[in-house]
């Protein structure tokens, strides 16, 4: 993933700022650089944090080695991180069998060994 | 584009193909070059009685059209590249129906021809990241809609196989498709997953190839002697992009609804009219939510229907005849004209091995990317 002053690689450190909110209409854009508001175009967005936590809405293993440095298996799952803004994001568990649907999830950094890779969703369970 | 498809007749009336294949060193001048001229002899048709020309590809590269057009003789005729990712080559066939209902022409060609690994896609150029790698892997997107599919219909992975099974086994009848042996349900699901429950032989191929289709009014086929009969007529023609989702309701899913629905009422037809279909299956969950979506099968039905045999070939509504994506392959720019051509070889009667029987009315529908939709309805003509 290229990094650049336009093109963050989402860390923790964002997370003050993950999102976009809409002055105009009220909705929430991901990420928070993004052009404009993905509802009604207005550019007047403020940086906000994640107004809810994270929940797991979808989730499933990826097999097949299709993306680069990405070693399979990795799980992949579907988070709603605000109020219709539900995005694709890697999953920090072994093994599918440990999730649930509609699971409170909460937001971490990158493997350390990983530097490609900023956020990653694990169960709130897991913390600590 | 309805007004004017209904005061200005268009008929396709020559159809060809390049079959589609692995990658190989064929240059694509050769593959257009095929379905073109196979085309032409098809509608009986010289190459300088065709106007205007629109080439859909994906990853061959800028100004392909000219390149290849020119060994068949320099006409002078419009040449038009037209890119729309998957739907490239049916967002060409949308634009060659245009130019002759709007009466700029009369005889027009659609070509779709590509070879892959070329292609770069916007999505990666946006100056935005995503959250995840995957976020713009089409098989994990689908492999999700998959997952969540199964868990409301509490239905096991075989419904999700019995889609390949169907369309390799339609595929294995066509000497166009890029697979050509049938399947057994144990071989679709012993074969190596890549996400989720979708698994190898699931998915579509990488491959080439090309398709071409020439339309003409109802006027140019009278002087030119064409046979109506041989000639479905278009009776729709939409095309529409993504909107935000609405609740549980995955945004492609409306899109496909909301572009198949404006095609039916554009045609005057509802959807079990339809007597086939041509769909987007580049993964098998695809072809199961969508033709719900276009109203072939109720909403939560599409899998029973598929199981009992009602989108097979003889069915109540054949859904991919040709082997679709899965089996015939889904080279980018030519899939969506070849759903035209198939459709057209139905319609005729000319689709020996897989013929469908009673062809009359039938949706071409193709999804670009995952976000914009393209929808064709023909009729037979007597």
């Amino acid at each position: 993933m290229t990094t650049s002053s336009l093109m963050p690689a989402w860390g923790v450190d964002h997370l003050p700022t993950l999102l976009a909110h809409c002055r105009q209409c009220g909705t929430y854009t991901f990420p928070s650089n993004a052009w404009s508001c993905r509802a009604c175009g207005a550019d007047t967005l403020d940086k906000v944090p994640m107004p809810q936590t994270p929940v797991l809405r979808n989730f499933i293993t990826l097999h097949g080695d299709v993306v680069p440095g990405l070693t399979p298996p990795v799980v992949v799952g579907e988070v709603e991180i605000a109020p219709g803004v539900v995005e694709e994001a890697l999953i920090a568990v072994d093994d599918e069998s440990r999730l649930t649907l509609d699971m409170p999830m909460e937001a971490i950094g990158a493997d350390p060994a990983d530097t490609q890779r900023g956020l990653r969703f694990r169960p709130l369970e897991a913390q600590g | 584009m309805s007004r004017l498809l209904q005061e200005r007749a268009v008929h396709v009336v020559g159809i060809g193909m390049h079959p589609y294949q692995f990658p190989s060193e064929t240059p694509y001048v050769h593959l257009g070059l095929t379905a073109i001229r196979e085309a032409l002899k098809d509608a009986g048709l010289q190459w300088p009685q065709v106007q205007a020309a629109f080439v859909g590809t994906a990853a061959i590269g800028m100004a392909a059209g000219r390149v290849m057009l020119r060994h068949l003789g320099s006409t002078g005729l419009s040449v038009t590249q037209v890119e729309n990712a998957s739907a490239s080559g049916s967002s060409a066939f949308r634009l060659a129906c245009q130019a002759v209902a709007s009466g700029e022409h009369e005889v027009v060609l659609a070509v779709g021809v590509d070879k892959t690994g070329h292609a770069r896609r916007a999505s990666g150029s946006d100056g935005l990241s995503t959250l995840s790698p995957t976020s713009n892997l089409p098989v994990a997107k689908f492999a999700l809609l998959a997952r969540r599919y199964l868990r409301d219909g509490e239905l096991d992975v075989e419904a999700l196989a019995r889609v390949a099974v169907k369309n390799h086994g339609n595929a294995a009848l066509n000497p166009y498709a890029q697979f050509r042996k049938p399947r057994t349900l144990e071989q679709v699901l012993a074969s190596p997953k890549v996400a989720g429950d979708l698994t190898v032989q699931q998915c579509c191929p990488r491959g080439e190839g090309a398709a071409a289709v020439i339309v003409a009014s109802a006027a140019a086929m009278a002087r030119l002697g064409l046979a109506r009969a041989r000639s479905p007529r278009v009776i729709a023609s939409v095309s529409t992009s993504e909107k935000l989702g609405r609740g549980d309701v995955p945004p492609i899913v409306d899109m496909v609804r909301e572009s198949s629905l404006a095609a039916l009422e554009q045609a005057g037809i509802g959807a079990r009219d339809l007597d086939m279909v041509e769909l987007h299956d580049a993964f098998s969950i695809e072809e199961i939510v969508y033709g719900e979506a276009i109203g072939v099968c109720q909403t939560g039905e599409g899998a029973h229907d598929l199981a009992r045999g009602d989108t097979a070939i003889g069915g109540r509504c054949a859904v991919n005849a040709s082997g679709g994506l899965i089996g015939m392959g889904h080279p980018i720019g030519p899939t969506g004209v070849g759903q035209i051509a198939e459709i057209t070889r139905q319609m005729r009667g000319e689709a020996t091995g897989r013929q469908h029987p009673g062809t009359r009315l039938a949706m071409a529908h193709m999804i670009g990317l995952g976000s914009v939709a393209i929808a064709h309805v023909l009729q037979k003509t007597d």
